[in-house]
């Protein structure tokens, strides 16, 4: 149940980020894409092995929907924000939209909870509130900077 | 532990010299924007990283990196250091003006090679293997990557084209 879970949520979302992008903003997307999984996955092994505030399944399936959630769920949620976000016109939608996502991962995870993808030890839901947002935090600097890299190839 | 030793320490010295290879990144004269070279460079240290997820798993757990199941600062660096290869494995191929006839060949000398440094970093501590896994298993781990790596390279240059 829970693969098909991952599975379809995960083919959902990459299907709706690809149909809905920009072509002039593939490379931004990548960018934030690759910074987004290399930052999940270093948080992930310091907050599972070496600070033990959460445990991980051991299960090899169950494992595999947490990668997918790694790899693709949290990811490409992240670019389907940016996406977005920079159609909207004023602030107070901005800001709507990344609270929402916010709750969409908090939904998440408590569905990955009761899947039993992993146990809280010491972790609670202020961490997750505060883990997610620096994930969307992330993704909206890169989006906000990424001319600065245009710029500087420009410049040199 | 002595400081001193630690730090001229097999595996923390094949660690800092693959961090070095930053230093031709920047030196070398530049083929593409930034943002490509940053994409090659992002690409080598994620895939690293995923790879270790998986292979590394407690429920799979083929090896360590760095003797500990933690990850520590030194693994991070390491991970770091996985940007310039990729980076390098695209540099080379677009500077001799290679074509998709000679992917093949040249994608199984950079695996070749890749599984030539894992030896050395198997000799060295680096990577400690557990439960059957072996060193040989990573040619075709090797192989997928890279030409996964080569698809972003095509899709950029097309992405190059049509801008």
């Amino acid at each position: 149940m829970h693969w098909v879970f991952y599975s379809t949520v995960s083919w959902i979302i990459i299907t709706y980020y690809i149909t809905t992008m920009k072509k002039n903003e593939i490379i931004k997307g990548i960018i934030i894409y690759l910074v987004s999984i290399v930052l999940i996955s270093f948080l992930a092994g310091i907050i599972v092995t070496n600070m033990k505030l959460i445990t991980v399944t051991h299960d090899k399936i169950k494992y595999l929907d947490l990668l997918l959630k790694r790899v693709i769920v949290t990811p490409f949620l992240l670019l389907s924000l940016v996406s977005k976000y920079n159609e909207l016109g004023t602030y107070l939608k901005k800001a709507a939209l990344a609270v929402l996502l916010l709750i969409l991962f908090l939904i998440i995870e408590y569905i990955d909870i009761k899947m039993q993808l992993y146990t809280y030890i010491k972790w609670n839901i202020l961490f997750s509130i505060l883990l997610n947002s620096f994930y969307i935090f992330t993704a909206l600097v890169i989006n906000k900077y990424f001319y600065v890299i245009e710029k500087w190839g420009e410049h040199r | 532990m002595n400081h001193y030793y630690y730090l001229f320490s097999g595996n923390v010295l094949y660690t800092l010299v693959l961090l070095s290879f930053y230093i031709f990144v920047f030196f070398l004269p530049k083929r593409f924007p930034p943002a490509i070279t940053l994409i090659f460079i992002l690409f080598g240290i994620a895939v690293g990283r995923f790879w270790d997820q998986v292979l590394g798993t407690p429920s799979i757990d083929f090896y360590d990196v760095h003797k500990s199941g933690k990850l520590d600062l030194l693994d991070i660096i390491l991970y770091i250091a996985y940007g310039p290869p990729s980076y390098f494995m695209i540099y080379f191929f677009d500077k001799f003006k290679l074509k998709k006839q000679h992917l093949i060949f040249y994608i199984t000398t950079w695996s070749l090679i890749s599984v030539g440094f894992e030896l050395l970093g198997d000799k060295l501590q680096v990577f400690n293997y557990k439960n059957g896994y072996q060193l040989i298993y990573s040619f075709p781990i090797y192989l997928v990557t890279f030409s996964i790596l080569f698809i972003l390279y095509y899709k950029l240059n097309k992405l190059k084209g049509e801008g």
